[in-house]
């Protein structure tokens, strides 16, 4: 919690942060830019915010993320709210893992006329 | 060194330690609690947690005048000596069964959603649709503010909401439901047993764990593990808040069908009574993000909310449309679940559960510890 919000109070002063403060997020293209999750414990069945920092020079474009259970075949029952902040940095909010389990992040970029797609794992308590 | 190592594997054995659960059960066991929940004030509804408001509240809830024609009281079907339910399948209005079983109104502070529908994203506008519903209370706002400036509560609800007069018929309705939320935030279910073992774990005493019954604790561990019933049942509440297809029928009677939570969606999204609007007292808006950004499709259908089962085993029948006689049946349902008749394209979360008997009876025994006096 605490370091979500000191990386939001730097973000919103347009500070760059240091591309190695999270996760990274699993490209499925070798010439995708590099690019973190930062996700403090997750509650389970409560609103949540996370960041996702792209760590390259070029500007994002659009980002877009979705979050699935792949065993139970649903998705997130509230859409992401995402706030594009300075540096290629992003803050996703009201996110609710309203079940414990499997699921995979999916993060769709946009940067000049090329689009990534990204995944990440997580376990739910 | 074979004794030290007998004795260290002894005294760590969760028998030792009072209880039969791993540590991993006991972690989440701890997530139950604790109980009660800290009171903390609806910031949408400007009379919650004052003292006035929920008096009022409780006489309001308990006096017929609310209804056209004083024919019956919110209490009439929340009867407050039945858990605030009662005790028949479906719930009856103006001379009509209606479609689904009486919900307590226990436990409700703080919910993300209301009804078994989610038709209402706060607790005033869920107290506010059985008013004007023609199959329940029946008024109109006009009727209604009638009846609140004539009767004995004109007082103390000028008292809080300053005089009858300059309030729209509209704005007494929401005001009436606000006092009647601000009494129903205070319908908390007491510790219970359940809970008297979840705080002996998380204190580390063995002495007081050892003292939920055995049965009660194998219930649990099925009800961690193999029965899957905390994917939805979780939390304080023992709710996740949101809506699944729990294999119950969905149809209501010959070519009728309950819509479950895509009819809620419906209502709620067409609705100016939630926390987006303008009726909040909330200047900040703060839980308008649940409604502003809540999902709506064709899966919805047939979906119904994940009732909390704090005081379960005080609320039969069960399910949405009361189908379910006790808490046996329940288990039944999901131990032998018809897959076939769950949506093609939905969530396999559910399988049936193959539990034995004397499973069956554990997990009742749990079950019934989460209304079980402390």
């Amino acid at each position: 919690m605490i370091r979500l919000a000191v990386f939001f109070f730097l973000a919103s002063c347009g500070i760059a942060i240091a591309c190695d403060d999270g996760e990274p997020l699993i490209p499925d293209d070798a010439n995708a830019p590099r690019a973190q999750i930062i996700l403090d414990s997750v509650p389970l069945s409560k609103p949540f915010s996370l960041f996702i920092h792209v760590c390259d020079q070029a500007d994002v474009g659009d980002l877009n993320i979705e979050v699935v259970m792949p065993r139970h075949q649903h998705g997130l029952n509230y859409t992401p709210k995402i706030t594009t902040l300075d540096n290629n940095q992003f803050k996703i909010e009201n996110m609710v893992f309203h079940m414990p389990g499997f699921w995979e992040f999916r993060v769709t970029l946009t940067q000049g006329k090329n689009t990534f797609q990204y995944t990440y794992p997580h376990s739910q308590k | 060194m074979i004794r030290f190592v007998i004795a260290f594997l002894v005294l760590s054995s969760p028998a030792f330690a009072g209880h039969l659960l791993t540590q991993e059960e006991v972690e989440k066991t701890l997530s139950f609690g604790p109980w009660p929940p800290q009171f903390i004030a609806d910031q949408s509804n400007r009379v919650s947690g004052n003292a006035d408001a929920i008096a009022l509240g409780e006489r309001l809830f308990n006096d017929p005048i609310l209804s056209q024609g004083g024919v019956f009281a919110c209490a009439s079907c929340h009867n407050p000596d039945q858990a605030f339910a009662t005790p028949i399948p479906r719930a009856v209005g103006r001379g009509i069964e209606l479609e689904r079983n009486t919900p307590s109104v226990r436990n409700l502070q703080g919910m993300r959603w209301y009804g078994w529908a989610g038709r209402s994203d706060n607790l005033w506008a869920a107290s506010l649709h059985p008013l004007v519903s023609e199959q329940e209370l029946a008024q109109t706002t006009v009727s209604l503010k009638g009846v609140m400036v004539t009767s004995q509560y004109a007082e103390p609800f000028e008292g809080l909401f300053g005089a009858l007069e300059f309030q729209s018929p509209e704005e007494v309705l929401v005001n009436v439901a606000k006092t009647l939320a601000a009494y129903q935030e205070t319908l908390v279910t007491p510790p219970t047993s359940f809970d008297a073992f979840r705080d002996a774990l998380d204190v580390g005493d063995s002495e007081a764990a050892a003292a939920y019954p055995k049965s009660a604790q194998r219930g649990l561990k099925l009800f961690l593990g193999r029965g899957n019933c905390s994917f939805c049942h979780n939390g304080p509440l023992f709710t996740n808040n949101e809506f699944h297809d729990a294999g119950v029928p969905y149809f209501t009677g010959l070519n009728k069908v309950d819509e479950g939570r895509h009819r809620g969606l419906k209502r709620v999204l067409n609705s100016p009574y939630t926390l987006a609007g303008s009726w909040s007292d909330d200047p900040a808006r703060e839980g308008a993000w649940v409604v502003e950004s809540v999902r709506y499709s064709h899966a919805d259908f047939g979906m119904f909310k994940t009732p909390s089962l704090r005081g379960v085993a005080e609320t039969a029948p069960y399910m949405h449309h009361g189908g379910l006689e006790d808490l046996e049946a329940v288990i039944r349902h999901y131990n032998t679940i018809n897959l076939e008749r769950m949506h093609t394209d939905g969530e396999f979360i559910l399988s049936p559960l193959g539990l034995t008997e004397s499973e069956i009876a554990d997990l009742v025994a749990f079950l019934e510890s989460l209304s079980t006096p402390r």
